[in-house]
This record gives C-alpha cells, sequence and structure tokens, in this order.
C-alpha cells in the first residue's frame, strides 16, 4: 500500500554531490594545499560513512576521564589538578596513560586508552559553545557570550546546533541528512534515544528508534498482519481514509499526528528486518543486557551492518547516556558511570573491528558541558568548556586544542569575577562550531553547507581541527 | 481580576436544565480526567455547570499511592507503584486531582530512573501524594514541601549539601538552587503578565538571573538533612527519614550575607530556617511565577500554544485569587478549566489550538472509556495483554516519575516539526516523545486490546490481561449511526470527520447482522476510532 506525505525531504541531486566529491578527489589536494587547512581527503568520501554522537547527558564531568599527567608547564600539571579537585582528585598512579604520558585517562577508561594506544581515539579538549575567540575579559564584560550558560537544556541545544542562541532548531546533523538524503523512503538519520536538535532540520527527518521495543508494522494500517482478525485487509483500507482526513485538516496537530503515522509507518516497514535480532544482523556484542548505551550501539551497528542493503551511503546517529549530572555523590555515582560508557565503546568499536567497519564509522562524543574543576563537597556543578573524544579507524589519535589552565590562583581561563568567586567554569578555548565542522567535513559537507550550518565559524582560524584523516 | 471574568458565560449552577451538550462534556473530561465515561459524561450533563463538576471533584477523597505500596511491596520493588497509579488513574473517583498530580510531577520533576530513588519507593510514592493532596493548597506551601522532601532532597542534591569550606576550595552545591528557579518557579527569561519574554533594546530576552544569583541560593539550600539521625554523615537512614520533611542543622549552614532575585538582599547570620523562608518568600513573589507556571498548566491540559491573554487571566488568578490571596492554587484549577479559550478555543482557533495527548492518556481512555476491568488472574492489577505493567514505559514511552531528567519528558517549546506554513511555528510539547517506533508499538498495543482482549474474546486466554467491556456497543451494534454516534462522542469529544465517519459507517453497514457481525462492526469502530491519528489529538 502507498502511503500519503511520506518524507519529504528536500531537493538534492546525489549525483552531482559525488561527482564534486570525487573531483577534489581527483584533483590531488593536500593537507598543506587545500584552503581552510582543511584536513579532509575526499577520496574516502566516495565510500559509505557513519557518524554517531555519544551525548552525555547532564553534563559530563570529562575533566576527570581525561587528566593532565606529566605535563610540564607549570598551571596544568597533575599537581594542579590535584589541588583543585580536592576530594574528587584521580590518583595519578592509577591514571592510564596515553601519547607520550603527558596525558592520561581514568582507570576506569581501559578500552579508550586502547583505543588510543591504536592512534584511533582524540581527544579535544576545553571544547565549548562560542561565538567567536573569547577571552575572560570578554566574558566579565559579557561581549557575544552564548545564550544561558550553565542550564543544561540551552546548552544540550547549543551544542546539538552549534549555534550560540537557543532560538534555532536546526542542527548540523539536520544539515547532513538534507544534503545527503536522496529523497526516498526512511532518511538515513537514526536515534536510538528519543529527540534531539542535532538531527532536526528542515527536509530533514530522522526516526526515532528504541534498543527495548523491537520494530514491529502499524497492523491496522496493514491488513497482511496479524492475520488471525478477519477483515483486517478491509479495516486498513477505512482507517487509510482517516489518515486522509487528518493529512487535509485545518488543525495542526491533526496534520502532525496523520504525519507521525505515517512516518511510522515507512519507519517499521523499512527498519523491520535491517534491525531484527536475527543471526544475520548479529553483529557479536555480548552480555550487553544491563548496558543501555551499548543496547543503543548494538542497533546502531545493526543499521550501519546493513547500510549498503538499504541504500545509505551515508548515515547519522544519536545515542544518549545520562546520569552525568553529579551534583552529588560523585564518587559513588562516577565508576557505573564509566564502566557503562567504556564497556560500550570498547563493544562496540569491537564490532565494528570484526565487521571491518572501523574506517568507514566515527564516534564522537557530546556533552551539555564540562563541570566545575572544584568541588561541592562530593560533586561537582555545571561549567561552560570540557574535554570531548573522538574514535574510529578514520581518527588521527593525540590530543587537539588547547589545554586550560586548572590553577587555583588568578586563573586565566576561569569565568569568575575575583578570587573569591573562583569555582572553575572554563572558558572554552575551541568551539563546538570548529569540532562539528570537522566531523560535518568528515561526512561530506562542502564548505558553504558547513557554512550555512555553522555560521559561527566564520570566527575561528582554525576551520578543521584535523583529527580525521 | 474578579473571579466573574473567570467564570464563562454558558455555565450555570447544578440543577438547571442541561446546557452542556454530550460532546462539550466529553471534551471537558478529555482536558480534565484521564478519560470520559459514559457515566461521567452523563453526570456532567445533569448538573449543567463546569464550576459545580469541579468543586464536587476537588472535595473527593485523595486517592493515594503510598499505603498500597507500604502493604504490597517492598521498599526497592519499583512495579508496585505503576500498579496502584493504574487503579487510581482508572477508577480513582478523585479524577480531576489524579490529573493535577501527575501535571504538578512534570513540574516538580523527580524519577526514580535515579539509582538512590529506585530504592526508595514508599518515599517517592509519599512524594506524588504530597502533589496530589497540594495541588489544590496554595503554592508557597507546595513549594516549601517539595524544597523540604527527601525524594527532592536526593533527586537534586540539596541533601546535606554544605557551606563552603574555601580551605578545601569546596563551595555549596548549586543544583537545587539552579533548578528550583529555572524548572519550578520563574524559569530562564524575565516574563511578561502573559508568559511573553521581556524583550531588552535589541530585541534579545532578559535573563531572570545569573550565575551569580545561582551561587548565592546554593548558600542558601545548606544545612539540610534526615530526619532522626545520629549525625550529619550517618549512612544508617531509616524508611521513615525518606518521608520525613528534612531538618536544619545550622552547624552546615552557610552565614553568609546572600543576594537574591532582583537584587533582593538577606542578611548575614541567618539561620537555615530563616534563610529558606525569606528565599522561598522571595521566589514566590517574584511576578514571573503566575505566567510561568499558568502556560505549563495550561500547555499540559488545555493547549500547547495558548494566546498571551490565556496566561495573562490565569496568572492574573495566581497573582489574586480575588480575595488578595496569592498562589491558590484551587482558583487557578478553575480559571484554567473554565477559562472561554479552554472551553470554546477549538472553534475560534481551529487551526492551532489543541495538543498531542500524553501517550500514557492514550491508553488510560480506552481502558476508561470501555470500563477495563483486569483479567481474571491478575491480582485486579491493571496490564496490557500478556506483559507485566512497567512495559508500558516501553510500549508508549512515559511512565509516572520515571522522566529521564529533571527537565520532564519533554519541553515546553518543543517545535512540532511538520508542516506549520499556514500557522507559523508552533510548540507541541508532547510530540518530542512522540517517536516512530512508540507510535507503532502503542498502536499495536490498542489494536489487540480492542480485537483480542475484549469481554467477547476467548475466555481462557490471555487470563492477566486486562479485558475492555463492549456490551453497550454491541446493544448498539444494528444501528451503525448510533453506534458511530455514541463513539464519535466518547472516544474522540464529537471531533469524527464527516468522510471519514461516512466510510466507517459503509464498511460497517457491510458486516451481517449475525453475532460475529456485530461483533466486528463493534471493535472495526472502536479501533477506527482509537487507531485514527484523531486519537492523538486533544482538542
Amino acid at each position: 500500500m502507498t502511503h500519503p506525505s511520506v518524507h519529504a525531504h528536500g531537493a538534492f541531486d546525489r549525483r552531482r554531490f559525488l561527482a564534486s566529491t570525487a573531483a577534489t578527489a581527483a584533483a590531488g589536494v593536500t593537507l598543506s594545499t587545500f584552503p581552510f587547512g582543511m584536513a579532509s581527503t575526499a577520496a574516502a568520501a566516495t565510500g559509505p560513512r557513519s557518524l554517531v554522537c555519544v551525548f552525555l547527558a547532564g553534563g559530563a564531568d570529562s575533566f576527570n576521564m581525561f587528566l593532565p599527567l606529566d605535563h610540564n608547564t607549570t598551571d596544568q600539571t597533575y599537581e594542579t589538578y590535584r589541588r583543585t579537585r580536592g576530594a574528587l582528585a584521580v590518583n595519578a598512579r592509577n591514571i592510564l596513560p596515553i601519547g607520550n604520558g603527558d596525558f592520561g585517562l581514568h582507570p576506569l577508561l581501559p578500552g579508550l586508552a586502547s583505543l588510543a594506544e591504536q592512534d584511533r581515539l582524540a581527544t579535544v579538549m576545553n571544547v565549548g559553545p562560542l561565538s567567536r575567540p573569547t577571552t575572560r575579559a570578554d566574558y566579565l564584560a559579557q561581549r557575544q557570550i552564548p545564550q544561558s550558560l550553565f542550564a543544561h537544556d540551552a546548552q544540550q541545544k547549543l551544542w546539538q546546533t552549534a549555534q550560540v542562541t537557543t532560538t534555532g532548531n536546526e542542527g548540523w546533523g539536520g544539515a547532513i541528512t538534507a544534503a545527503v538524503a536522496n529523497g526516498a523512503g526512511v532518511a538515513p538519520s537514526f536515534s536510538l534515544n528519543g529527540s534531539n536538535a542535532w538531527q532536526a532540520a528542515q527536509g530533514a527527518k530522522y526516526a526515532r528508534l528504541s534498543p527495548t521495543v523491537p520494530i514491529s508494522r502499524l497492523a491496522g494500517y496493514d491488513g497482511s498482519m496479524w492475520n488471525w482478525i478477519p477483515n483486517l485487509d478491509a479495516v486498513a483500507g477505512v482507517i487509510a481514509r482517516g489518515q486522509h482526513a487528518a493529512a487535509v485538516s485545518v488543525n495542526a496537530f491533526d496534520r502532525a499526528a496523520e504525519t507521525s503515522i505515517a512516518d511510522a509507518i515507512a519507519t517499521t516497514e523499512q527498519l523491520q528486518e535491517a534491525t531484527a535480532s536475527s543471526e544475520s544482523n548479529d553483529v557479536g556484542m555480548e552480555d550487553i543486557d544491563q548496558n543501555r548505551l551499548a543496547r543503543q550501539l548494538e542497533q546502531v551497528a545493526r543499521l550501519i551492518k546493513n547500510r549498503e542493503a538499504l541504500g545509505m551511503p551515508r548515515q547519522i546517529f544519536f545515542v544518549r547516556m545520562g546520569g552525568w549530572d553529579t551534583h552529588g555523590e560523585q564518587a559513588e555515582r562516577w565508576p557505573a558511570l564509566l564502566t557503562e560508557f567504556n564497556e560500550a565503546i570498547t563493544k562496540f568499536a569491537g564490532a565494528l573491528d570484526n565487521l571491518d567497519l572501523a574506517d568507514s564509522v566515527t564516534t564522537f562524543t557530546a556533552s551539555d558541558f564540562g563541570r566545575t574543576l572544584t568541588i561541592n563537597g562530593d560533586g561537582t556543578d555545571h561549567g561552560w568548556g570540557g574535554h570531548a573524544f573522538v574514535f574510529g579507524g578514520a581518527v588521527r589519535g593525540g590530543h587537539y586544542g588547547t589545554f586550560p589552565s586548572y590553577s587555583l590562583d588568578n586563573n586565566p581561563d576561569d569565568v569568575g569575577e575575583n578570587q573569591r568567586d573562583f569555582a572553575g567554569r572554563l572558558i572554552p578555548s575551541t568551539s563546538v562550531g570548529q569540532y562539528s565542522a570537522t566531523l560535518a567535513r568528515w561526512m561530506g559537507l562542502s564548505e558553504p553547507q558547513i557554512n550555512a550550518a555553522i555560521p559561527h565559524l566564520a570566527n575561528f582560524d582554525q576551520r578543521d581541527l584535523g583529527f580525521l584523516r | 481580576m474578579s473571579t466573574i471574568e473567570i467564570t464563562p458565560a454558558g455555565s450555570s449552577v447544578a440543577g438547571t436544565p442541561t446546557r452542556i451538550r454530550r460532546p462539550a462534556a466529553a471534551r471537558f473530561l478529555q482536558q480534565t480526567t484521564f478519560g470520559p465515561t459514559r457515566g461521567s459524561i452523563d453526570d456532567l450533563v445533569r448538573l449543567g455547570s463546569y464550576r459545580a463538576w469541579i468543586d464536587n471533584q476537588l472535595a473527593l477523597p485523595v486517592s493515594l499511592t503510598e499505603p498500597y505500596v507500604r502493604a504490597n511491596s517492598n521498599s526497592s520493588l519499583s512495579t508496585t507503584r505503576h500498579h496502584i497509579w493504574w487503579n487510581n488513574v482508572v477508577r480513582g473517583p478523585d479524577q480531576l486531582r489524579q490529573r493535577l498530580a501527575f501535571a504538578w510531577s512534570q513540574i516538580f520533576v523527580v524519577s526514580d530512573r535515579d539509582y538512590v530513588l529506585s530504592n526508595s519507593q514508599y518515599a517517592i510514592c509519599d512524594f506524588y501524594d504530597m502533589l496530589a493532596r497540594g495541588a489544590t493548597g496554595n503554592f508557597r506551601d507546595l513549594l516549601e514541601s517539595v524544597t523540604l522532601h527527601p525524594v527532592m532532597g536526593i533527586y537534586l542534591s540539596m541533601l546535606r549539601n554544605e557551606k563552603a569550606n574555601p580551605s578545601q576550595n569546596v563551595r555549596p552545591d548549586e543544583n537545587f538552587a539552579r533548578e528550583v528557579l529555572q524548572l519550578f518557579s520563574i524559569g530562564l527569561w524575565k516574563l511578561r503578565p502573559n508568559g511573553e519574554r521581556v524583550l531588552d533594546q535589541t530585541g534579545s530576552p532578559v535573563p531572570a538571573f545569573d550565575q551569580e544569583v545561582v551561587e548565592h541560593f546554593a548558600k542558601v539550600f545548606t544545612g539540610w538533612n534526615y530526619d532522626g539521625l545520629r549525625s550529619w554523615t550517618d549512612t544508617n537512614i531509616s524508611l521513615e527519614s525518606r518521608d520525613t520533611p528534612m531538618i536544619a542543622d545550622d552547624s552546615f549552614h552557610d552565614r553568609s550575607a546572600k543576594r537574591l532575585l532582583d537584587g533582593h538582599l538577606v542578611p548575614a547570620g541567618g539561620s537555615a530556617r530563616s534563610d529558606l523562608t525569606a528565599a522561598l518568600d522571595n521566589i514566590f513573589e517574584h511576578p514571573n511565577v503566575g505566567p510561568f507556571l499558568a502556560r505549563q498548566l495550561i500547555q499540559r491540559f488545555i493547549t500547547s500554544n495558548p494566546r498571551p491573554a490565556y496566561v495573562r487571566r490565569v496568572a492574573a488568578v495566581f497573582d489574586d485569587n480575588g480575595h488578595g490571596t496569592r498562589g491558590d492554587l484551587q482558583a487557578v484549577t478553575i480559571a484554567l478549566f473554565t477559562d472561554p479559550e479552554a472551553r470554546r478555543g477549538y472553534r475560534r482557533h481551529p487551526e492551532t489550538f489543541g495538543k498531542i495527548k500524553e501517550p500514557l492518556l492514550r491508553l488510560s481512555q480506552v481502558w476508561r472509556a470501555f470500563d477495563a476491568q483486569p483479567g481474571p488472574e491478575a491480582n485486579d492489577i491493571f496490564r496490557p495483554y500478556a506483559s507485566a505493567i512497567s512495559s508500558i514505559e516501553a510500549v508508549v514511552g512515559q511512565a509516572p516519575l520515571r522522566s529521564p531528567s529533571v527537565f520532564n519528558f519533554y519541553q515546553p517549546d518543543h517545535l512540532l516539526a511538520s508542516d506549520t506554513a499556514s500557522t507559523g511555528p508552533l510548540s507541541s510539547p508532547e510530540a518530542q516523545i512522540l517517536s516512530e517506533i512508540n507510535v507503532a508499538s502503542t498502536n499495536n498495543m490498542l489494536l489487540a486490546q480492542i480485537y483480542t482482549d475484549n469481554n467477547h474474546g476467548d475466555p481462557s486466554h490471555r487470563r492477566t490481561s486486562t479485558k475492555i467491556n463492549i456490551d453497550f456497543e454491541l446493544s448498539l451494534a444494528d444501528d451503525v449511526d448510533a453506534l458511530l454516534r455514541h463513539l464519535n462522542v466518547l472516544v474522540l469529544g464529537g471531533r469524527l470527520p464527516r468522510t471519514y465517519r461516512r466510510a466507517i459507517a459503509d464498511h460497517l453497514a457491510s458486516y451481517a447482522l449475525d453475532e460475529q457481525g456485530r461483533l466486528a462492526r463493534v471493535t472495526d469502530a472502536i479501533y477506527c476510532l482509537v487507531g485514527s491519528p484523531f486519537h492523538l489529538v486533544q482538542k
């Protein structure tokens, strides 16, 4: 049967898109000659690519995930960190060194350390929403400061949209979808954990799936299902008339309800096979029943494994893990959080390796904000800049951006007006826009498309952070 | 403002001849209850007054959750509270209060996804019951009860929040301080009395508070702990301590001066209790509270995009109930439901009025409309087909006190993503959780409920799943028009479009008038309404 009004994507000429990226490749551009210091080599951009956003909801305390170890600048040493962090400081002896040993990872992140060892983990340091390079003086004068800093919902939105005001509703993930979706069927954009601004954009739908609810088609709209109910065929014909009546309703909510049913029909029809827990869909992620993040990533791995069969040379995914808003009892909550995160990432990376897909899948973290460097007794409060992780076969391992000062005294990166106000809410040195643009470019967005999606990028010299091949 | 303005012209005192038509009664009951029933529509029509109906409802005893959970479960089994919640919302006489409690639980959000609260089931039920009771009291009292409830103390870590310790670089915890302002009372932006944002000369919204204010409120909320402990850090916490209001220990309270909202200064030296009183008064008196709460309550019950004047009218009642009292939630409740926009907005603003239903309400409305009863082997517990009640959450994507965070299931300004070219952007909080997967699974659950789990199905099957009763509908089966007239009111509040109604009628008429044909007429008719897009919407 056919359904009205399913998936009206923005018009897009896929052939032209592929041709332009191929031309870039043919021109033999190298890193040094490419305008704007853009690092993307477009050769691989002609093959399939998938991008996965792991959103750490609540504001992850990334200052206790990526740690200074043997870094010798005065205000960036482990000792500075330990003094400022007080009772929540990670013991230096337990930190897992990565790279040349300047930095390390929390002892409960061995899987990430192993990715670092393979040069497939990038850490982007002190990244956060910025409209332009911003100093402490700018902050104190409130010059072009992002809106509603330190508020969860606002900062989630700024991270997901790469904007500096909360009025925008279009994410750069949505811009990717709008650029690559071929206009037919389900868009190659999936959330395994509800709505988000990253994947939303005009002409860019995304399907919201669940790791715990198997995909099943809408029986009453599909007479071939549930055939023990007599005449369901006829009922499906009648209810399609109801769908039509809603589609032409004068009321916006009637129409929205109709769209949601049409989207549910399209999504379940096209994805039932690709997501079923069948043998052919096995991605080898074992023992993950209790790991909610891993279960989301398992569904992601299935959809990546099936991306060619689904006709989706580009896909984007959103998964989310909550619980990171550790104002209280951080020491008690932290092991469970890090263990779930580490295991999920490790098993997902392992699955992609086994499927030989690691080089064409990039996974990145995002979070509401970094947290305060200082503690409130047994936890940390809302901050601004934080560290983010990117991993995958296309990643150039290492750390990117500028490591901030962790100093207690006259910290140039802190937002406090005077020493008495010091809390270690750090002004980011790298913008979410730069971080996002680097990822979007790897997914094949052109420079004009990136500029349209991330307008503030023009205020920064470095348009590509270089962590992707 | 006078109370006269909040009483719609069409209402009348109890006992006068019927002036409320059945579809209007059903629409009202969709807004005020967990679903209209034939009996409740009859009662409201007979009463002839929305105001009298509300007064009657709010005078009823409160259906509680904690006594049942204490009697039937330990404090760690998290399924039991869902059993009594569903029992109350399907069978409870105090329907309006139950809806109010659910709405307030989406403003004063706590969630037992939190690992400590998942093991505090008596306490979390006590918190919910407190909202049910407090929903018609004064907001100032409710705000204080919420602030001092250990469940909130745990959830937003005000419990055992300590004064600063500069030698250890320790500051007070800002969690409750920030969210009580942003989410529970005034919001991020300065508001006009009609709920619109105040704009500065550049057209930008004006923040209602800044980070420094949060830090000062954080100092206010120090020095509170469980009642009944031997010491501040005592780890032996009794179940009773978790549902007794927190008590102050001034030795952990920050006694410095605090600068609160709009520069209000609390001098140094105050106690935990006196600072708390001053701070909650400061919040309560802020002009944002009325419009902030009015808009959210209207969104929860009536329409996602209220006209500013509607928000202003309800907020004005919050500011003054007509007798000089601020924060009277009973008066606010009456204003909310009797406002002309609540009653007639669907006709005045047909393009934009209404909302996407909360997904739980689709199930509760079906269960109530068709007098659902638990299956014969269900221990009097409402369950959808053959599955544990907790799976309703997986199927519909929502469960009480199970929000993913303090930001509730959805945000007040979530945008409707589909075509709004003719109307301009529209908010639709509930659309945020209307996922493709849950739309499908909810449809299939409701379809099974209608076709398989009705009281004329095979009695030997699915003996633990809830059965709907379709006897009355079967009595109308011979008369397709009468059947559809009845279902249109009961299920859709009279919103079934004519063209679609004709298509259903033609289809139903094709069945023979034998037992099987009548059953098919009834089940097909119900599904064609419940399964249609119109059932996802309330207008």
